[in-house]
């Protein structure tokens, strides 16, 4: 027979672990009305999916990158922990510098290692995610292929989502090394459905462990490109 | 002095959940005063890791033991010394995995495990590992600090070794014991963020303060019992999805 377990034992999580994830966000005048208006009601789910996860919550560490204006790439959320993430609300209007806004993140993502390894803290391989509704109009050829490198070298995931009927795949899939048929097309804008599947796929990375292969959610509800 | 030994393993919610066996594996042996123990953590993307794990345990435990039958000392050995022995067991036990995987029709990597073991009579002797999982040793009342074998990932949390590796000889790190110790855990990655404090700087007190003064009261195979009634306890799911094993050796 076995017996109880032993009594006034602690258990809590004291594991420092970070799964980074970084939005890169198309703002260009293009997503003006319904789409911007449902990107923001997206971002808002991710908020309230990854709270509602104890762990997520704990792990996912969220930037969030944004690009319009007068060609600007900016960082409209630094660096923060799920639990203390609040969605940020983005307006529409000007260009899609696409190129400056991948070098922001790549060099935010770089800085924030570095944090971790001072810290002490054990991370898993950040997520790039790319979502844009259009062409890209900077010079964004240079920075296409330091995404690739970085893919390739294994420093991070790049997810790239191509937004409406504007958004060339073919310039998307020069930012990833899997090229352009690996990038997904929202079916209309199913921006909810997406950041569902955003959510949930972090909760398996934050938790994946060594030699696990974290099995990711179908993408199926939100996106009609082949997988 | 006498070697008391716990040790039980837990199955993750993800394996529940999954219908799969318990990857996690423990074997040990004590003579009087020396333990030969070792924890081993099946790969999750390995169909067969649990056998992998679990026959790495046994059959690393049961070599070692031998040497101590046949009259050799393996914790009285030097570092390079204990390398030597505890390699060429190691990858005695690895040529065995490529038979099996072989008669089998699988593959080397289907049994996937990873291993960190300690072979010590408490006042000398060596932890000894090869991917990621935890060894400390607590100095006679805490007076030399610990003594600890820290896991080896990749630069992310979720890679790490195996003894199935091409490189595994290169992974295989030793530590010496160096001052007398009252207490020792082998644990799984799955167990080290209850067990152990932030930072793997110490144990997380309120967890293993409780359970040691328990087990000092209780028989080891009740001790072992309860371990694993506390390893299984619903409160870990909301700490790790993952299996959960954990060795315990008290020497009073």
């Amino acid at each position: 027979m076995s017996m109880p377990a032993i009594p006034d034992v602690a258990l809590v999580d004291n594991t420092e672990q970070r799964t980074p994830l970084v939005l890169v966000l198309d703002r260009s005048g293009s997503m003006s009305g319904p789409p911007i208006e449902q990107l923001n009601a997206g971002l808002k789910l991710l908020e309230q999916e990854l709270k509602s996860d104890a762990i997520a919550a704990k792990r996912v560490r969220i930037l969030v990158v944004q690009y319009g204006g007068y060609d600007e790439a900016e960082i409209l959320e630094d660096w923060k922990d799920a639990m203390d993430f609040v969605a940020p609300v983005l307006e529409a209007s000007g260009t899609t510098p696409t190129g400056q806004a991948i070098d922001l993140a790549l060099a935010k993502i770089e800085e924030e290692k570095q944090n971790f390894k001072t810290a002490g803290v054990a991370y898993t391989r950040p997520w790039l995610f790319l979502m844009s509704d259009g062409q890209p109009t900077d010079d964004w050829l240079p920075a296409a292929e330091h995404c690739r490198q970085a893919e390739q070298a294994n420093k991070v995931a790049v997810f790239p989502i191509a937004v409406g009927d504007g958004a060339q795949a073919d310039a998307m899939g020069q930012f990833t090394s899997k090229g352009a048929a690996s990038v997904k097309r929202l079916n209309g804008l199913k921006f909810q459905e997406l950041f569902l599947w955003l959510s949930a796929s972090m909760k398996v990375v934050s938790q994946s462990r060594p030699g696990g292969q974290a099995q990711l959610p179908a993408v199926d509800s939100w996106s009609n490109a082949p997988t | 002095m006498q070697c008391r030994v716990f040790a039980a393993s837990a199955i993750g919610k993800s394996h529940i959940d999954g219908g799969l066996p318990c990857q996690d594996a423990f074997a040990f042996h004590a003579i009087d005063d020396v333990l030969i123990a070792a924890v081993c953590d099946g790969a999750g993307s390995a169909a067969l890791s649990h056998i992998g794990s679990n026959l790495l345990a046994k059959s690393l435990v049961e070599a070692v033991a031998a040497n101590y039958s046949a009259g050799e000392a393996l914790h009285l050995l030097d570092s390079d010394e204990f390398k030597s022995q505890i390699g060429k067991i190691v990858g005695d036990i690895r040529a065995k995995l490529e038979l099996l995987a072989k008669n089998e029709n699988t593959s080397l990597g289907d049994y996937s495990a990873t291993l960190v073991g300690a072979v010590t009579s408490g006042s000398g002797g060596f932890f000894f590992h090869i991917g990621d999982g935890l060894a400390i040793a607590q100095s006679v009342n805490g007076e030399a600090g610990n003594i600890m074998s820290l896991p080896e990932n990749g630069e992310y949390a979720n890679e790490t070794y195996f003894i199935t590796g091409a490189e595994w000889s290169a992974h295989l790190r030793i530590t010496p014991i160096t001052t007398p110790v009252e207490m020792l855990a082998l644990m799984s990655d799955g167990a080290m963020p209850f067990v152990m404090s932030k930072g793997n700087a110490d144990f997380y007190r309120p967890f293993i303060d409780p359970v040691a003064n328990y087990l000092k009261t209780v028989s080891e195979q009740d001790g072992s019992s309860a371990l694993g009634s506390t390893l299984a306890d619903v409160r870990t799911h909301q700490i790790t999805s993952d299996d959960k094993a954990l060795l315990i050796a008290q020497w009073q």
